[in-house]
Protein backbone atom coordinates (compact mmCIF):
# COMPACT_ATOMS: atom_id res chain seq x y z
CA UNK A 1 0.00 0.00 0.00
CA UNK A 2 1.69 3.46 -0.72
CA UNK A 3 0.47 6.66 0.93
CA UNK A 4 -0.58 9.44 -0.11
CA UNK A 5 0.48 12.96 0.91
CA UNK A 6 -1.88 14.67 2.58
CA UNK A 7 -2.41 17.74 1.22
CA UNK A 8 -6.25 18.81 2.85
CA UNK A 9 -5.26 21.44 5.94
CA UNK A 10 -7.73 19.74 7.80
CA UNK A 11 -6.81 16.11 8.05
CA UNK A 12 -3.01 16.83 8.38
CA UNK A 13 -1.16 16.34 11.60
CA UNK A 14 0.59 19.01 13.29
CA UNK A 15 2.50 19.47 16.66
CA UNK A 16 -0.34 20.35 19.72
CA UNK A 17 -3.05 19.09 17.21
CA UNK A 18 -4.37 15.43 17.90
CA UNK A 19 -6.95 14.58 14.72
CA UNK A 20 -9.23 12.36 15.66
CA UNK A 21 -11.30 10.65 12.02
CA UNK A 22 -14.82 10.30 12.77
CA UNK A 23 -15.65 7.32 10.08
CA UNK A 24 -19.16 5.90 11.27
CA UNK A 25 -21.66 7.86 12.48
CA UNK A 26 -24.20 6.32 15.72
CA UNK A 27 -26.98 5.72 13.28
CA UNK A 28 -24.32 3.75 10.84
CA UNK A 29 -23.43 1.84 13.18
CA UNK A 30 -26.61 0.79 14.99
CA UNK A 31 -27.96 -0.02 11.66
CA UNK A 32 -24.59 -2.34 11.07
CA UNK A 33 -24.88 -4.17 14.12
CA UNK A 34 -28.63 -5.16 13.29
CA UNK A 35 -27.36 -6.11 10.19
CA UNK A 36 -24.42 -8.37 11.19
CA UNK A 37 -26.43 -9.99 14.16
CA UNK A 38 -29.67 -10.90 11.68
CA UNK A 39 -27.42 -12.05 9.20
CA UNK A 40 -24.87 -13.87 11.60
CA UNK A 41 -28.52 -15.51 13.12
CA UNK A 42 -30.16 -16.52 9.49
CA UNK A 43 -26.70 -18.01 8.22
CA UNK A 44 -26.90 -20.32 10.97
CA UNK A 45 -30.87 -20.95 10.66
CA UNK A 46 -30.85 -21.21 7.69
CA UNK A 47 -28.15 -23.42 7.09
CA UNK A 48 -30.13 -25.59 9.91
CA UNK A 49 -33.41 -25.81 7.62
CA UNK A 50 -31.56 -26.53 4.97
CA UNK A 51 -29.73 -29.35 6.31
CA UNK A 52 -32.67 -30.74 7.91
CA UNK A 53 -31.89 -30.35 11.00
CA UNK A 54 -35.02 -31.72 13.30
CA UNK A 55 -34.15 -30.64 16.38
CA UNK A 56 -36.22 -27.04 17.22
CA UNK A 57 -37.11 -26.62 13.87
CA UNK A 58 -40.57 -24.80 14.54
CA UNK A 59 -38.48 -21.96 16.59
CA UNK A 60 -35.57 -22.29 13.31
CA UNK A 61 -37.90 -21.30 11.16
CA UNK A 62 -40.06 -18.97 13.38
CA UNK A 63 -36.21 -17.01 14.26
CA UNK A 64 -35.62 -17.19 10.41
CA UNK A 65 -38.56 -15.08 9.50
CA UNK A 66 -38.09 -12.64 12.24
CA UNK A 67 -34.62 -11.95 11.68
CA UNK A 68 -35.55 -11.15 7.82
CA UNK A 69 -37.30 -8.60 8.61
CA UNK A 70 -34.43 -7.26 11.07
CA UNK A 71 -32.27 -7.68 7.91
CA UNK A 72 -34.75 -5.49 5.51
CA UNK A 73 -36.59 -3.24 8.20
CA UNK A 74 -33.03 -2.14 9.67
CA UNK A 75 -31.77 -0.63 6.35
CA UNK A 76 -34.97 0.69 5.42
CA UNK A 77 -35.20 2.68 8.89
CA UNK A 78 -31.33 3.98 8.02
CA UNK A 79 -32.46 4.92 4.41
CA UNK A 80 -35.20 7.06 5.68
CA UNK A 81 -33.55 8.33 9.05
CA UNK A 82 -29.97 8.84 7.50
CA UNK A 83 -30.53 9.22 3.68
CA UNK A 84 -27.53 11.91 3.28
CA UNK A 85 -25.35 9.21 4.74
CA UNK A 86 -26.94 6.20 2.67
CA UNK A 87 -26.42 8.22 -0.21
CA UNK A 88 -23.02 9.03 0.35
CA UNK A 89 -22.48 5.31 0.70
CA UNK A 90 -23.86 4.97 -2.14
CA UNK A 91 -22.02 7.69 -4.44
CA UNK A 92 -18.88 6.13 -2.82
CA UNK A 93 -20.08 2.11 -3.44
CA UNK A 94 -21.06 3.38 -7.44
CA UNK A 95 -17.75 5.57 -8.24
CA UNK A 96 -15.23 3.89 -10.01
CA UNK A 97 -11.65 4.95 -11.16
CA UNK A 98 -8.41 4.52 -12.47
CA UNK A 99 -7.26 3.98 -8.99
CA UNK A 100 -10.24 1.35 -8.58
CA UNK A 101 -8.04 -0.33 -11.67
CA UNK A 102 -5.39 -0.05 -9.72
CA UNK A 103 -6.41 -1.65 -6.82
CA UNK A 104 -7.34 -4.66 -8.66
CA UNK A 105 -4.15 -4.98 -10.65
CA UNK A 106 -2.49 -4.91 -7.23
CA UNK A 107 -3.61 -7.49 -7.48
CA UNK A 108 -6.75 -7.50 -4.69
CA UNK A 109 -5.41 -3.88 -3.46
CA UNK A 110 -2.26 -5.96 -2.16
CA UNK A 111 -4.13 -8.82 -0.35
CA UNK A 112 -2.82 -11.79 -2.87
CA UNK A 113 0.22 -10.37 -3.40
CA UNK A 114 2.00 -13.15 -0.88
CA UNK A 115 0.25 -15.88 -2.69
CA UNK A 116 0.51 -14.78 -5.96
CA UNK A 117 4.13 -12.71 -5.98
CA UNK A 118 5.85 -14.77 -3.06
CA UNK A 119 9.42 -13.33 -3.10
CA UNK A 120 9.11 -10.21 -4.83
CA UNK A 121 8.39 -6.28 -4.21
CA UNK A 122 4.87 -5.27 -3.07
CA UNK A 123 2.64 -4.08 -6.03
CA UNK A 124 1.92 -0.28 -5.89
CA UNK A 125 -1.37 -0.02 -4.73
CA UNK A 126 -3.38 3.52 -5.63
CA UNK A 127 -4.71 5.32 -2.82
CA UNK A 128 -8.50 4.69 -1.88
CA UNK A 129 -11.72 6.68 -0.80
CA UNK A 130 -13.34 5.88 2.20
CA UNK A 131 -14.23 2.38 1.26
CA UNK A 132 -11.58 0.14 -0.90
CA UNK A 133 -12.46 -1.07 -4.31
CA UNK A 134 -13.51 -4.37 -2.73
CA UNK A 135 -15.56 -3.02 -0.07
CA UNK A 136 -17.17 -0.83 -2.61
CA UNK A 137 -18.44 -4.18 -4.76
CA UNK A 138 -18.93 -6.30 -1.47
CA UNK A 139 -21.24 -3.27 -0.73
CA UNK A 140 -23.29 -3.42 -3.87
CA UNK A 141 -23.19 -7.12 -3.81
CA UNK A 142 -24.62 -7.20 -0.27
CA UNK A 143 -27.37 -4.69 -0.84
CA UNK A 144 -28.26 -6.50 -4.08
CA UNK A 145 -28.33 -9.91 -2.40
CA UNK A 146 -30.50 -8.95 0.15
CA UNK A 147 -33.07 -7.20 -1.82
CA UNK A 148 -32.86 -10.63 -3.69
CA UNK A 149 -33.44 -12.63 -0.57
CA UNK A 150 -36.14 -10.36 1.40
CA UNK A 151 -37.97 -10.87 -1.97
CA UNK A 152 -37.98 -13.93 -1.91
CA UNK A 153 -37.82 -14.97 1.83
CA UNK A 154 -40.93 -12.45 2.09
CA UNK A 155 -42.89 -15.06 -0.49
CA UNK A 156 -41.84 -17.98 0.59
CA UNK A 157 -42.93 -17.03 4.25
CA UNK A 158 -46.23 -15.74 2.82
CA UNK A 159 -46.65 -19.16 0.94
CA UNK A 160 -46.58 -21.27 4.15
CA UNK A 161 -49.64 -22.50 5.26
CA UNK A 162 -50.33 -20.15 8.38
CA UNK A 163 -48.98 -17.27 5.97
CA UNK A 164 -47.00 -13.87 7.82
CA UNK A 165 -49.15 -13.84 11.09
CA UNK A 166 -52.43 -15.03 8.90
CA UNK A 167 -52.09 -11.70 7.23
CA UNK A 168 -50.99 -12.03 4.31
CA UNK A 169 -51.69 -15.61 2.93
CA UNK A 170 -49.99 -17.06 -0.82
CA UNK A 171 -50.54 -19.97 -2.94
CA UNK A 172 -47.97 -20.00 -5.07
CA UNK A 173 -47.99 -23.58 -6.24
CA UNK A 174 -44.88 -26.59 -6.37
CA UNK A 175 -43.37 -24.96 -9.20
CA UNK A 176 -43.02 -21.31 -7.92
CA UNK A 177 -42.28 -22.37 -4.46
CA UNK A 178 -39.53 -24.38 -5.44
CA UNK A 179 -38.42 -21.38 -8.01
CA UNK A 180 -38.15 -19.22 -5.48
CA UNK A 181 -36.44 -21.39 -2.79
CA UNK A 182 -33.54 -22.49 -5.38
CA UNK A 183 -33.07 -18.23 -6.02
CA UNK A 184 -33.16 -18.05 -2.10
CA UNK A 185 -30.64 -20.55 -2.08
CA UNK A 186 -28.31 -19.54 -4.73
CA UNK A 187 -28.40 -16.11 -3.13
CA UNK A 188 -28.01 -16.96 -0.07
CA UNK A 189 -25.03 -18.80 -0.81
CA UNK A 190 -23.43 -16.13 -2.90
CA UNK A 191 -24.17 -13.41 -0.11
CA UNK A 192 -22.52 -15.71 2.49
CA UNK A 193 -19.20 -15.67 0.58
CA UNK A 194 -19.10 -12.15 0.02
CA UNK A 195 -19.70 -11.56 4.00
CA UNK A 196 -17.35 -14.31 4.67
CA UNK A 197 -14.77 -12.22 2.79
CA UNK A 198 -15.80 -9.02 4.77
CA UNK A 199 -15.73 -10.44 7.62
CA UNK A 200 -12.91 -12.29 7.48
CA UNK A 201 -10.73 -8.81 6.42
CA UNK A 202 -12.86 -6.53 9.19
CA UNK A 203 -12.22 -8.78 12.14
CA UNK A 204 -9.67 -11.61 11.50
CA UNK A 205 -6.61 -10.46 9.48
CA UNK A 206 -4.59 -8.85 11.46
CA UNK A 207 -3.38 -6.20 8.96
CA UNK A 208 -7.36 -4.80 8.68
CA UNK A 209 -8.97 -5.63 12.06
CA UNK A 210 -8.96 -2.13 13.06
CA UNK A 211 -11.78 -1.25 10.95
CA UNK A 212 -13.90 -3.85 13.54
CA UNK A 213 -13.43 -1.61 16.48
CA UNK A 214 -14.09 1.59 14.52
CA UNK A 215 -17.50 0.06 13.10
CA UNK A 216 -18.52 -1.78 16.75
CA UNK A 217 -16.91 0.81 18.54
CA UNK A 218 -16.69 4.94 18.67
CA UNK A 219 -16.84 4.85 15.11
CA UNK A 220 -13.24 7.03 15.27
CA UNK A 221 -10.49 5.22 12.79
CA UNK A 222 -6.60 5.34 13.63
CA UNK A 223 -4.97 7.54 11.87
CA UNK A 224 -1.81 6.01 10.34
CA UNK A 225 -4.06 3.03 8.94
CA UNK A 226 -6.58 6.00 7.04
CA UNK A 227 -3.57 7.44 5.67
CA UNK A 228 -2.23 4.35 4.58
CA UNK A 229 -5.12 2.76 3.50
CA UNK A 230 -7.76 5.34 2.39
CA UNK A 231 -5.77 8.49 2.07
CA UNK A 232 -8.48 9.76 -1.12
CA UNK A 233 -10.53 10.04 1.67
CA UNK A 234 -8.78 11.64 4.28
CA UNK A 235 -7.96 14.24 1.74
CA UNK A 236 -11.57 15.77 1.87
CA UNK A 237 -12.59 15.31 5.38
CA UNK A 238 -13.85 18.69 7.45
CA UNK A 239 -13.31 19.89 10.34
CA UNK A 240 -16.53 19.12 12.82
CA UNK A 241 -15.62 19.94 15.83
CA UNK A 242 -12.34 21.61 17.32
CA UNK A 243 -11.61 22.14 21.23
CA UNK A 244 -9.05 22.73 23.51
CA UNK A 245 -8.00 19.73 26.30
CA UNK A 246 -6.30 19.12 29.09
CA UNK A 247 -3.31 16.34 28.61
CA UNK B 1 -0.33 22.00 29.42
CA UNK B 2 -3.24 21.67 26.56
CA UNK B 3 -3.83 20.38 23.11
CA UNK B 4 -6.36 20.85 20.55
CA UNK B 5 -8.37 17.67 19.62
CA UNK B 6 -9.45 18.09 16.18
CA UNK B 7 -12.61 15.69 15.02
CA UNK B 8 -12.48 15.64 11.02
CA UNK B 9 -15.32 13.76 9.37
CA UNK B 10 -17.28 13.64 5.69
CA UNK B 11 -18.85 16.79 4.88
CA UNK B 12 -22.38 17.57 6.73
CA UNK B 13 -24.32 18.14 3.22
CA UNK B 14 -24.24 15.60 0.92
CA UNK B 15 -23.98 16.51 -3.50
CA UNK B 16 -26.68 16.51 -6.07
CA UNK B 17 -24.75 13.22 -7.55
CA UNK B 18 -24.77 11.41 -4.11
CA UNK B 19 -28.22 12.49 -3.83
CA UNK B 20 -29.42 10.53 -6.96
CA UNK B 21 -27.20 7.75 -6.97
CA UNK B 22 -28.85 7.06 -3.47
CA UNK B 23 -32.16 7.45 -4.58
CA UNK B 24 -31.48 5.47 -8.07
CA UNK B 25 -30.14 2.70 -5.61
CA UNK B 26 -33.87 2.44 -3.62
CA UNK B 27 -35.58 2.52 -6.77
CA UNK B 28 -33.38 0.06 -8.15
CA UNK B 29 -34.15 -2.12 -5.23
CA UNK B 30 -37.56 -1.39 -4.97
CA UNK B 31 -37.99 -2.64 -8.63
CA UNK B 32 -36.60 -5.93 -8.07
CA UNK B 33 -38.08 -6.87 -4.86
CA UNK B 34 -41.59 -5.90 -6.70
CA UNK B 35 -40.61 -7.58 -9.63
CA UNK B 36 -39.64 -10.79 -8.11
CA UNK B 37 -43.03 -10.45 -5.88
CA UNK B 38 -44.81 -9.64 -9.35
CA UNK B 39 -43.55 -12.15 -11.48
CA UNK B 40 -44.56 -15.10 -9.08
CA UNK B 41 -47.52 -13.70 -8.35
CA UNK B 42 -48.63 -13.03 -11.74
CA UNK B 43 -46.76 -16.72 -13.02
CA UNK B 44 -49.26 -18.45 -10.58
CA UNK B 45 -52.37 -16.33 -11.57
CA UNK B 46 -51.56 -17.21 -15.07
CA UNK B 47 -50.85 -20.70 -14.09
CA UNK B 48 -54.30 -20.71 -12.37
CA UNK B 49 -55.99 -18.96 -14.85
CA UNK B 50 -55.05 -21.70 -17.80
CA UNK B 51 -55.92 -24.58 -15.45
CA UNK B 52 -59.61 -23.03 -14.70
CA UNK B 53 -59.93 -22.45 -18.76
CA UNK B 54 -58.46 -26.12 -19.55
CA UNK B 55 -61.03 -27.27 -16.93
CA UNK B 56 -63.51 -25.94 -18.57
CA UNK B 57 -62.71 -27.15 -22.07
CA UNK B 58 -62.74 -30.71 -20.87
CA UNK B 59 -65.96 -30.33 -19.02
CA UNK B 60 -67.55 -28.38 -21.79
CA UNK B 61 -66.26 -31.08 -24.25
CA UNK B 62 -67.20 -33.79 -22.71
CA UNK B 63 -70.78 -32.59 -21.93
CA UNK B 64 -71.04 -33.37 -25.87
CA UNK B 65 -69.78 -36.25 -26.30
CA UNK B 66 -72.05 -39.49 -26.62
CA UNK B 67 -70.69 -41.64 -24.40
CA UNK B 68 -70.14 -39.92 -21.37
CA UNK B 69 -69.33 -43.09 -18.36
CA UNK B 70 -67.62 -46.58 -19.61
CA UNK B 71 -70.72 -47.97 -17.83
CA UNK B 72 -72.99 -47.13 -21.09
CA UNK B 73 -70.55 -48.06 -23.19
CA UNK B 74 -71.74 -50.62 -25.55
CA UNK B 75 -68.70 -52.13 -26.66
CA UNK B 76 -67.79 -52.81 -22.82
CA UNK B 77 -71.19 -54.13 -22.20
CA UNK B 78 -70.22 -56.60 -25.03
CA UNK B 79 -66.78 -57.30 -24.13
CA UNK B 80 -68.18 -58.40 -20.20
CA UNK B 81 -71.02 -60.78 -21.74
CA UNK B 82 -68.87 -62.16 -24.25
CA UNK B 83 -66.10 -62.83 -22.27
CA UNK B 84 -65.26 -61.35 -18.88
CA UNK B 85 -68.15 -62.29 -16.95
CA UNK B 86 -70.66 -64.62 -19.97
CA UNK B 87 -74.02 -64.00 -20.37
CA UNK B 88 -73.82 -61.07 -17.85
CA UNK B 89 -72.19 -57.73 -17.36
CA UNK B 90 -70.94 -58.18 -13.92
CA UNK B 91 -67.74 -55.81 -13.25
CA UNK B 92 -65.39 -56.53 -10.26
CA UNK B 93 -66.99 -59.57 -10.15
CA UNK B 94 -65.56 -62.26 -12.31
CA UNK B 95 -62.15 -63.78 -11.26
CA UNK B 96 -61.10 -62.77 -14.91
CA UNK B 97 -61.81 -58.90 -15.00
CA UNK B 98 -60.55 -59.12 -11.55
CA UNK B 99 -57.36 -60.45 -13.14
CA UNK B 100 -57.01 -58.30 -16.24
CA UNK B 101 -58.57 -55.49 -15.49
CA UNK B 102 -58.08 -54.55 -11.60
CA UNK B 103 -54.72 -53.39 -10.34
CA UNK B 104 -53.66 -52.15 -6.70
CA UNK B 105 -50.67 -49.42 -5.62
CA UNK B 106 -48.74 -49.00 -2.40
CA UNK B 107 -47.46 -51.21 -0.49
CA UNK B 108 -51.11 -53.65 -2.00
CA UNK B 109 -48.63 -54.87 -4.63
CA UNK B 110 -46.69 -57.22 -3.98
CA UNK B 111 -49.85 -59.03 -2.35
CA UNK B 112 -51.34 -58.70 -5.68
CA UNK B 113 -48.49 -59.63 -7.96
CA UNK B 114 -48.43 -63.32 -5.37
CA UNK B 115 -52.69 -63.43 -5.79
CA UNK B 116 -51.83 -63.70 -9.80
CA UNK B 117 -49.53 -65.86 -9.59
CA UNK B 118 -51.57 -68.51 -7.68
CA UNK B 119 -54.16 -68.60 -10.06
CA UNK B 120 -53.25 -68.90 -14.39
CA UNK B 121 -54.96 -66.99 -16.29
CA UNK B 122 -56.45 -70.08 -17.97
CA UNK B 123 -57.23 -71.10 -14.70
CA UNK B 124 -58.95 -67.61 -14.28
CA UNK B 125 -61.22 -68.60 -17.89
CA UNK B 126 -62.27 -71.90 -17.03
CA UNK B 127 -63.46 -70.43 -13.52
CA UNK B 128 -65.75 -67.31 -14.46
CA UNK B 129 -66.88 -69.95 -17.33
CA UNK B 130 -67.85 -72.26 -14.70
CA UNK B 131 -69.35 -69.82 -13.00
CA UNK B 132 -71.06 -67.86 -15.53
CA UNK B 133 -71.69 -70.29 -18.42
CA UNK B 134 -72.64 -72.84 -15.81
CA UNK B 135 -75.18 -70.79 -13.97
CA UNK B 136 -77.29 -70.34 -17.17
CA UNK B 137 -76.95 -74.04 -18.32
CA UNK B 138 -78.47 -74.65 -14.70
CA UNK B 139 -81.23 -71.69 -15.25
CA UNK B 140 -82.04 -73.70 -18.60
Amino acid sequence: MSEMEITNPAAKQESGVEVKIFKHRVASRIMHGFVAVSFCTLLITGILLVAGVDFARGASAFLHCIMGFVLIAAPIVYIIGCYKNFARFMDTCTHYDKDDWGWVKAPMGGYLDPYLFRNQPPHYVPPQDKYNTGQKGAGICLILGCVVLGATGFLMWANTPEGIFGIINLELGAGMTWFLWRLHLVTAVCTAAVFAVHFFLGAIYPVTNVEFGTMFGNGIADYAYTKKKHGKWLNTLEVREEKEVQD
Amino acid sequence: MSHIERIIGDPATITRREAIKGAVTVVISAILASGIGTFAISSIEKAKKYITTRIGGLYSQDAGMTLRVSHANPEVITLYETFLSPGAVAPAESELSHRLLHTVYGSDVEHHIAHLKEVSIEEAIEETDASYLGAAHAAE
